[in-house]
C-alpha cells in the first residue's frame, strides 16, 4: 500500500501572495512586449487621440488663461464675471438647460407611461410621433417655429397680432422637440425592463394604480430618469443651432463663444465661455463613465419578465394622453411646415407649388461637401473605432482605459469646445489645417469615433474570445487572426459605426461652424445661414434633403441592429 | 512528452496555479480535475501558451516552451464552447490551420476529407457551424485540432455542453480515437466520474495546487487527503489512533470507536498516531440486526434507483451505507435496528487538529 503521509504539498509562499497595485500594469507591459504589433498600433492610436481630441481641449483651457499676447493671466475670468454681457450667457444657458431638462424628461415620462402602461390604441402612433424628431437635423424645429411664430409668421399674420416666438419660448420648444426622442428612448427602456411582477405584487398588497406608480414604479425608474436628465441637460447646454436661430439675440454659451471668436476675434473670452461649457460636460462624463460604469449592462441583458400589461386607469390616462397628443401635434406641424416651405414659392405670400428651391447650385454644392466630408469622417471613425475596440477588449495594451476614455471624450465634449480647440490648434504651424476639407473630416471623425468603438466593443462582447484563441492555437499569428477571424466577424459593427458617423456628419453644426471656410460650406451650416437671412424656402428644401439622407441612414442602422443585436452608443 | 516543472501563475494577488509539477507520458490521457476555480483551466492554458507562467518551466518534447505563443506550439486545443469560426464552413473551419500554413489546396482537401471521416461527419463540410448539433460541433472542433497532428491535444471541459446521453457516447468515442490514433491528451473537467471513466492518470487540483496524482484506482482507493477522498465518490471518515507498535514489518492497527482495522504502516512516522480511516459506503454491508459485527439504527434513507443510501447511526457515528439492487430486499424504515459488517483492511489519512 502507498504511504499517503508521504504525499506532500508545498507550503504557500505568503510573500508572493500579497497583491501589489502595479501587478496589473506589469502584466500588461510584459504581455505587450511579446506583441510589438499591438504596441505600435496602440501607440499610433494614442498619438492620434492626443492630437485630435485631447490637445484641442487643452488648447481651449490654455487660451482661457492667456492674454492675446500669450502670457498667463486670470484676467479673462475676472472680466467674465465682471461684465453682464459675458456672464449672462452662463446664466441663460443654465436656465435654459434646466427648463429643457424638466420639460423633456417630464414629456418622456408621459409618453412612456402612455406607451407602456395603457391599452390606448393611440399608443403606437404616439410612440412613432415622439421618435419622429430623430430623423431631422435638430435645428430644423427652430426653422419651422420661425415660419409659424416669427414676427411675420403664420400666427402673427393669421391673427393679426404682434407675436414673436423668438427668445426663451422659441428655444425651449425647439430644444424640447429635438431632445424628446432620446429622453423617451431611455425612459421607455427603463420601464420595459422593470419587472412587471413587482407592480403586480404591490397591487396584490392593496395599493391602487396611483400608489403603485408613486411607491414602486417611479422609485425603480429613478436611475433611468436621472440618466436621461443628465444627457438632456448636457445636450441643451451644447446645442448651437437652436439658440442661434431662435434665441432672439439672447446670449447663450455656445452661440456667444462662436460670436466672440468669429465676430470680435476675442479668442481668450470665447475660450472662457467654452470652459464653462466643458466643465458640466466633464462632470456628466465622470458620472456616466466612472460611477455608473458597468451598470448599464444589467438593463440591456435583462429579459423583461412576463406579466400582463398594466393600465393606469382613467384618472391618469386621459391627462397623459392629452399632453402627448398636444406634443405630437406640435411635432407634426413643425415637420409639415418645413416640407411645405420646401415646395412653396414664398410660404404665406405666394403659395404656389415649386421645385425651384431644390435647384440652388450653392445648396447642392454644400450637400456635396457634406457628403464628401461625411464619407471621409465615417471611414476614419469606423476603422479607428474598430481597431480601438479590439485593442481595448482583447489585447492588453498598457493604458487601454485611457485610450477608451480619450475616444469617449470626443463625443462628450461639446462641439463648440472642439471646434474652438481645432481653430486654436490648427491655425498656426506646425500643423495648419484650417480652411481645408480635411479639418472638417478629422473633427467629425474624432468626435464620433466612440460610436464606432462602442459598436465594436458591443460586437466583441458577443464574440467568445476563445474563437480568436482557437485561431492562435491553429497556428495563426496576431495579424492573421485579426484579418481572417476578427475583421469578418466585426463587419456589422464597422458598417454601423460608418453609417452612424456618416449620418451625424451630414447634420452636425456646433463644431464645424467654426471650421467651414468660404467655398467649403456644409449643408447643415448653410441652412443656418439661409434661415438667418430669411431665405426660408431654400433652407427648408435643404432640410428636406438632409431629412431624406438621415432617414436612409436610420433605416440601414435599424436593419443592422435587428440582424445582429448590436448595442450602439448612447445607452 | 510534456512536463510541468514547479509552474506558478498569479493573477494580481490571487495565485491561480501554485508550484505544480507533473508529467504527461506519450500516448496517455491525463485528466486535470477539481472544483471550479482550482486552477485546472489555467494549467491547461499554460500548456497551450495562452498564459505565460510566472515561474517554473513548461517542457514540450524536451524543449522549454514558456515564452512560445500558442501559434508556435505543437499543441492543439478544443475549447469548452468549441469556438468554431461562425463565418466559415465546417470544411474551412477544419482547414483553417492548414491554410495558415499555406498547405497546397489539394492536400488541404485530402486531409480535411480524411478528418471528416475520422470524426464521422462525411457530407457536412458545406454546413455552417450554427447548422450543426452540439455533438457535431464538438466533432468539428476535434477535427480542426487533430488535423495539425498536435503533439499534445488539450481538451477544456469538452463534454460539458452536451446532454447526458451524448456526453457518455462522446466520452467513449474520445477514448476510442485516443487509442486508435495514439493521441497524447490533457483533459480538463470538474466531473470526477468523467475523469475516473476516461483517464489513464488523474491530477486532482484544489486551490491552485496539485492535491494528488495517480491512476483512477489509486485516487479512489488510496486518496491522499480528506479533500480527495470527498471529491471522488462518497466517504465515511472515522477518527482513529494508529498503533505505532511493530510498524516496521507488516500491517499496523488502527483503533476506532467501531473497533480495530488493519492498515498500512505509518511510513512517515511524523504523526502522533491521529488518523482518519476511510470507509466507502459501498464497502460496508448492511445486515439484519445481530448478524453483523456492530449494531446500529437507520437514521434516514434515500432511494436513487440502483442504490438505497442509508444513514446509519453506529456508536455515536453516522455512517453512509449503500445497499445495491434494492428491488431484492424490503426497504428499511427510519429507526429500524440493523447491524453492519465492516471491511477488515482500510485506507487511512493523517488527521490534524
Amino acid at each position: 500500500m502507498a504511504a499517503p503521509g508521504g504525499m506532500s504539498t508545498v507550503a504557500p509562499r505568503a510573500a508572493a501572495l500579497a497583491p501589489r497595485p502595479w501587478d496589473g500594469l506589469l502584466e500588461d507591459v510584459r504581455q505587450a512586449a511579446r506583441e510589438p504589433v499591438t504596441l505600435v498600433v496602440g501607440g499610433v492610436l494614442a498619438l492620434l487621440l492626443l492630437l485630435f481630441v485631447l490637445l484641442p481641449i487643452g488648447a481651449v483651457l490654455v487660451q482661457s488663461f492667456q492674454t492675446r499676447a500669450g502670457t498667463f493671466t486670470l484676467r479673462n475670468y475676472a472680466d467674465f464675471f465682471a461684465h453682464r454681457f459675458y456672464y449672462r450667457a452662463l446664466i441663460n444657458s443654465l436656465i435654459l438647460a434646466t427648463a429643457t431638462t424638466v420639460v423633456v424628461v417630464g414629456l418622456g415620462l408621459a409618453f412612456t407611461l402612455v406607451s407602456t402602461r395603457t391599452q390606448s390604441p393611440l399608443r403606437h402612433p404616439l410612440r412613432w410621433l415622439a421618435l419622429l424628431p430623430l430623423v431631422a437635423p435638430p435645428f430644423i424645429f427652430s426653422l419651422s417655429l420661425i415660419i409659424l411664430g416669427g414676427r411675420r409668421g403664420l400666427i402673427a399674420q393669421a391673427l393679426g397680432i404682434d407675436f414673436n416666438v423668438k427668445g426663451w419660448a422659441g428655444v425651449l420648444i425647439a430644444q424640447t422637440i429635438s431632445f424628446l426622442p432620446l429622453a423617451y428612448l431611455i425612459v421607455e427602456n427603463v420601464f420595459v425592463s422593470l419587472s412587471g411582477t413587482l407592480e403586480e405584487a404591490a397591487t396584490d398588497l392593496g395599493a391602487d394604480q396611483w400608489t403603485v406608480l408613486r411607491t414602486v414604479t417611479l422609485p425603480l425608474a429613478t436611475p433611468g430618469l436621472a440618466k436621461a436628465a443628465l444627457l438632456v441637460f448636457i445636450m441643451s447646454l451644447a446645442d448651437f443651432g437652436n439658440p442661434m436661430l431662435i434665441g432672439g439675440g439672447r446670449g447663450f454659451l455656445a452661440t456667444d463663444a462662436y460670436l466672440l471668436l468669429i465676430g470680435e476675434q476675442n479668442a481668450p473670452m470665447a475660450s472662457v465661455l467654452a470652459v464653462f461649457l466643458l466643465l458640466p460636460a466633464l462632470g456628466v462624463f465622470a458620472v456616466h463613465h466612472v460611477f455608473l460604469r458597468g451598470r448599464a449592462f444589467t438593463t440591456i441583458t435583462g429579459t423583461p419578465a412576463v406579466a400582463t400589461r398594466r393600465d393606469l386607469g382613467p384618472a391618469l390616462r386621459w391627462p397623459l394622453l392629452a399632453v402627448c397628443l398636444a406634443t405630437g401635434l406640435v411635432i407634426v406641424t413643425t415637420f409639415g411646415l418645413v416640407v411645405m416651405g420646401a415646395f412653396t414659392e414664398v410660404l404665406l405670400i405666394r403659395n404656389r407649388f415649386t421645385l425651384e428651391h431644390f435647384q440652388s447650385p450653392i445648396g447642392w454644392a454644400a450637400v456635396t461637401t457634406s457628403l464628401k466630408m461625411s464619407v471621409g469622417a465615417a471611414t476614419i471613425a469606423a476603422t479607428l473605432g474598430l481597431v480601438l475596440a479590439y485593442l481595448i477588449t482583447r489585447r492588453r495594451v498598457p493604458g487601454r482605459t485611457a485610450l477608451e476614455f480619450a475616444a469617449l471624450f470626443g463625443l462628450a465634449v461639446p462641439g463648440t469646445v472642439m471646434g474652438l480647440g481645432y481653430i486654436l490648434l490648427f491655425n498656426t504651424p506646425p500643423l495648419v489645417l484650417t480652411g481645408s476639407l480635411s479639418i472638417l473630416i478629422l473633427n467629425t471623425a474624432f468626435r464620433e469615433l466612440s460610436v464606432g468603438m462602442e459598436a465594436g466593443i458591443s460586437k466583441l462582447h458577443q464574440l467568445d474570445p476563445s474563437i480568436e484563441e482557437a485561431s492562435r492555437a491553429l497556428g495563426a499569428g496576431l495579424l492573421a487572426t485579426f484579418r481572417r477571424v476578427v475583421v469578418p466577424l466585426m463587419g456589422s459593427a464597422f458598417v454601423a459605426g460608418f453609417v452612424y458617423t456618416f449620418m451625424v456628419g451630414t447634420i452636425t453644426v456646433s463644431a464645424v461652424v467654426f471650421l467651414v471656410a468660404p467655398g467649403m460650406n456644409l449643408a447643415a451650416v448653410y441652412i443656418l445661414n439661409l434661415a438667418e437671412t430669411g431665405a426660408i424656402g431654400l433652407a427648408c428644401a435643404l432640410a428636406v434633403v438632409l431629412i431624406a439622407i438621415v432617414l436612409g441612414c436610420l433605416g440601414l442602422l435599424k436593419l443592422i441592429v435587428r440582424r445582429t443585436g448590436l448595442v450602439l452608443g448612447g445607452t | 512528452m510534456l512536463a510541468l516543472d514547479a509552474v506558478t501563475k498569479r493573477y494580481g494577488g490571487t495565485v491561480a496555479v501554485r508550484d505544480v509539477s507533473a508529467e504527461v507520458p506519450r500516448g496517455a490521457l491525463v485528466t486535470f480535475v477539481g472544483p471550479s476555480g482550482c486552477g485546472k483551466t489555467t494549467l491547461l492554458r499554460l500548456v497551450g501558451g495562452f498564459v505565460e507562467p510566472d515561474s517554473g518551466r513548461v517542457i514540450l518534447d524536451g524543449e522549454v516552451v514558456n515564452r512560445h505563443p500558442p501559434n508556435r506550439r505543437a499543441t492543439g486545443m478544443v475549447f469548452q464552447n468549441y469556438a468554431l469560426f461562425p463565418h466559415l464552413s465546417v470544411f474551412e473551419n477544419i482547414a483553417y490551420g492548414l491554410r495558415i500554413r499555406r498547405t497546397p489546396a489539394d492536400e488541404v482537401r485530402r486531409r480535411v476529407m480524411e478528418m471528416l471521416e475520422v470524426v464521422q461527419l462525411q457530407g457536412l463540410g458545406d454546413r455552417r457551424p450554427n447548422q450543426l448539433s452540439g455533438g457535431q460541433q464538438q466533432r468539428v472542433a476535434l477535427a480542426r485540432a487533430l488535423i495539425l497532428r498536435p503533439k499534445v491535444l488539450l481538451l477544456d471541459e469538452p463534454l460539458s455542453n452536451l446532454d447526458a446521453h451524448l456526453r457518455l457516447a462522446m466520452r467513449d468515442e474520445l477514448r476510442r480515437l485516443q487509442r486508435t490514433l495514439a493521441l497524447t491528451i490533457i483533459f480538463v473537467t470538474h466531473d470526477q466520474e468523467e475523469a475516473m471513466a476516461i483517464s489513464d492518470r488523474i491530477l486532482v487540483m484544489r486551490g491552485g495546487r496539485l492535491e494528488q496524482a495517480g491512476t483512477p484506482q489509486e485516487i479512489y482507493e488510496h486518496p491522499a487527503t480528506e479533500f480527495v477522498a470527498r471529491f471522488v465518490g462518497q466517504a465515511n471518515f472515522v477518527a482513529a489512533t494508529l498503533d505505532r507498535a511493530g510498524q516496521e514489518s507488516g500491517p499496523s492497527v488502527a483503533r476506532t470507536a467501531l473497533g480495530e482495522f488493519e492498515v498500512a504502516p505509518d511510513a512517515g512516522s511524523r504523526l502522533d498516531g491521529a488518523a482518519w480511516v476511510i470507509l466507502r459506503p459501498e464497502s460496508i454491508d448492511l445486515l439484519p440486526a445481530g448478524a453483523g459485527v456492530v449494531a446500529g439504527e437507520v437514521v434516514s434513507a434515500s432511494y436513487v434507483g440502483a442504490v438505497v443510501r442509508y444513514t446509519v447511526r453506529v456508536r455515536g457515528e453516522q455512517l453512509l451505507v449503500d445497499q445495491f439492487d434494492p428491488q431484492r430486499r424490503e426497504p428499511l424504515r427510519e429507526g429500524a435496528a440493523v447491524s453492519l459488517a465492516l471491511p477488515r483492511r482500510v485506507h487511512w489519512i493523517p488527521r490534524t487538529a
